[in-house]
């Protein structure tokens, strides 16, 4: 008796299981990306965890900018190992506060400055004094700072090694970090995550709302009405922002009293940047779920979207530490943009004037993907 | 002529290669109840979504309340209500909320819509409910809310798509009641259905769809004489009938079938006074009397069987035909191989 109940349960289990098969089978698109999704999580790890092993190397060169105000033999020398490493694609010039600025404003990732006394200090007898340069550093950008920092050093190492001052100088680095305070790994990654948090809500607002109406019956009801798309579109949309605004109050909450963050800019500028990201969000939603056949399928499209960003955005690693081809993509997704003025918003406090292509570039993606939505829902009307 | 309250013009769907509706003409009267009867997957439901705007068709086009289905959509909306499968309230707002979104969608006035709702509850006998989630509504109160829903606009046409489906006998009877009073109230109702005996009950015309096609158009009584219907005729007599005499009617001319059934016989006969008097008096030959006799009508049961029959042998009459043609071409190729 007890056997035939094993086999009985075994022939049950198989039964369901080529069920299940089957039905996947025959929705080719969520099956395409029952496969493709763990492969793109891979791939997006790839590009975003270098190959070697410290976190803080990068895999390719990034830009650095080098004020050389001692200008003698030895400070050549020395701007000549910078240039010769692989981790830096350098720039010369001359002016620190400019050097500062195109830091601020995302040109370079960092700025060194070798200031005048370089050489002096480093001939004077019986014991070289300690020497020391300045790395302005965009200390926001996950990472960034360690990468800096480390090649500088790698770099001190080999000068030092190449005067035959190897052990005999301290060439010290003084930091000079743009947040002004000591960022954590969680401090440069929670903002950018809050970003992906937010878009996991808002893409539901729309994409699992529109697959649960025309599961329902009740879009076929909404088109049978004299409303237009616009309308339909924009009434989710004003809905999907209110909760929004709700939304990153409670995560605002979170970071502040339980992850400990500082924000420092404009908490106005906080809420404008989620909305942004809602108005994307939704709209892309929008457009999917005119494909959708189902709630299941928006899942598994949520899914497909949302876990890849981790990793393609900015969030764990900045795109200029990315390889040139990733960088394309990274830069077509509006979400590194939201990232971006996320970071220097909450912890660089910079105003609108440093996130106004952010701005710019979410709001054209809004547009951009409203125009297509509603395209697509015109076609697929039933 | 009075104008036609739907228009219908060589109105065709296409889904790939499948036909779901062939060129379809139907006017539908101002005031009348339609009734447009076909088994499932006949085009029923396609030919309501492309009327209502839903769906767009392949090729022809329709006039609903005057209005072109291509060209004018919105208004053809603005005039129409439609109960349909796949057409739902939203379950988690209330009888009353459902009707102020969509009275509210439609333009009705502030001032008369909440009158109006009323109204309409009190006339599905709904007023208790009315702020009660319709996700708790039984099937046959979601379907009377789902009728009334779409008579918030004050439409001039309601198309109601397999209305009675999984309703029970007692709510499927109310449901014809409140048809037929809109209708009463000047309402032109598109009726449709696969239940055969449910036209006759309720529709003033009907119209047979089968595979996309209309087999018939007409009255019921005009429907059924299109399908050339036979008659029953069922006698009760005072003792069994001989195999003798059974077979003896069932060779008759026009005598169709023959059942008996203890005393009782069942003929059914294509011209029943030709062969009712040759039936009556084999069967007095027999010494057999008859003590009850009446006539079965045909029912629109049978037309619909028959014509779809009919049609289905034209079908394969088609076919037989082709693969005879094919036959002859394949052996008139052999022979010219053979003669090469």
């Amino acid at each position: 008796m007890g056997r035939r109940r094993v086999a009985g349960t075994i022939y049950d289990i198989s039964l369901i299981g080529r069920k299940e098969v089957r039905q996947l089978w025959r929705d080719k698109a969520s099956l395409t990306l029952t496969f493709l999704i763990p492969v793109a999580i891979l791939l997006a790890f790839g590009l975003t965890i270098p190959s070697s092993s410290s976190l803080a190397a990068a895999d390719v060169p990034i830009r650095v900018t080098v004020c050389d105000f001692d200008n003698t033999a030895l400070s050549h020398d020395f701007v000549t190992i910078l240039g010769n490493s692989t981790s830096f694609d350098l720039t010369l010039q001359g002016d620190a506060n400019k050097a500062r600025s195109d830091v601020e404003w995302g040109i370079y990732s960092a700025a060194i400055i070798i200031p005048e006394g370089f050489a002096v200090n480093l001939t004077r007898r019986p014991y070289p004094a300690n020497i020391s340069i300045i790395v302005i550093e965009d200390d926001s950008k996950s990472f960034m700072a360690e990468m800096v920092e480390s090649e500088v050093a790698n770099a001190t190492q080999i000068f030092m090694k190449a005067i035959g001052l190897e052990y005999k100088a301290n060439v010290k680095l003084t930091e000079d970090k743009l947040s002004g305070r000591d960022l954590t790994f969680r401090s440069t990654t929670a903002a950018p995550v809050m970003g992906i948090a937010l878009i996991f809500g808002c893409f539901d607002d729309a994409a699992g709302s529109m697959a649960r109406e025309r599961e329902r019956g009740t879009f076929s009801r909404l088109l049978l009405t004299p409303i237009n798309r616009f309308s339909i579109f924009m009434g989710k949309t004003i809905a999907s922002l209110i909760l929004t605004v709700v939304r990153t109050s409670l995560l605002l909450l979170v970071l502040v009293c339980y992850l400990n963050l500082t924000i420092v800019g404009s908490l106005l500028l906080v809420f404008l940047i989620a909305l942004l990201i809602d108005t994307t969000t939704v709209a892309l939603g929008f457009a999917i779920s005119s494909r959708a056949k189902s709630t299941r399928s928006v899942v598994i499209a949520q899914i497909a979207i949302m876990i890849p960003l981790i990793f393609l955005t900015g969030v764990l690693r900045p795109p200029e530490a990315m390889p040139e081809y990733a960088r394309g993509l990274v830069n077509v997704i509006p979400y590194t943009y939201a990232n971006d003025a996320f970071r220097r918003v909450v912890n660089l406090g910079q105003g609108i004037e440093f996130i106004m292509n952010d701005i710019i570039v979410l709001l054209g993606a809004t547009v951009i993907l409203f125009i297509i939505a509603a395209v697509m829902m015109k076609r697929s009307i039933v | 002529m009075a104008e036609a309250a739907v228009s219908i013009e060589n109105l065709t769907k296409k889904f790939g290669d499948i036909v779901a509706v062939d060129h379809i003409n139907i006017d539908i009267k101002k005031g009348e109840i339609f009734g447009l009867l076909g088994p499932n997957g006949a085009g029923k439901t396609t030919t309501i979504r492309m009327l209502c705007t839903l769906l767009e068709p392949t090729e022809g086009t329709a006039k609903v309340a005057g209005y072109d289905i291509r060209k004018q959509p919105a208004e053809v909306r603005r005039n129409i209500g439609v109960v349909s499968e796949g057409v739902d309230l939203y379950g988690d707002l209330t009888a009353r909320e459902n009707l102020i979104l969509f009275g509210k969608l439609f333009g009705v006035p502030k001032k008369i819509l909440m009158k109006k709702i009323n109204d309409l509850l009190g006339f599905i006998g709904l007023t208790d409910r009315a702020d009660d989630l319709v996700s708790t509504f039984s099937t046959g109160m979601r379907k009377k809310t789902l009728i009334v829903s779409s008579l918030i606009h004050s439409p001039k046409l309601l198309y109601l798509d397999e209305v009675t489906s999984g309703l029970d006998p007692q709510t499927a009877v109310s449901v014809r009641d409140l048809t037929r009073q809109l209708r009463d109230q000047g309402i032109t109702v598109l009726w449709t259905t696969h239940y055969l005996d449910e036209p006759e009950k309720i529709c003033d015309r009907i119209g047979i769809i089968y595979d996309g096609r209309i087999l018939a158009l007409g009255t019921p009584k005009e429907v059924k004489s299109v399908a050339s219907i036979s008659v029953t005729i069922e006698m009760t007599l005072d003792k069994h009938p001989s195999r003798e005499c059974l077979d003896y009617i069932k060779n008759l001319d026009g005598v169709i079938a023959v059942r008996s059934s203890g005393t009782v016989l069942n003929t059914t006969v294509h011209n029943h006074e030709a062969s009712l008097g040759r039936i009556i008096e084999n069967l007095n030959t027999n010494r057999i009397k008859i003590l009850d006799i009446a006539k079965r009508g045909s029912s629109l049961e049978e037309a619909f069987l028959k014509l779809i029959a009919d049609a289905s042998a034209k079908e394969s009459g088609k076919i037989e035909k082709e693969i005879e043609r094919l036959r002859k071409e394949i052996i008139e190729a052999m022979d010219k191989i053979k003669v090469e």
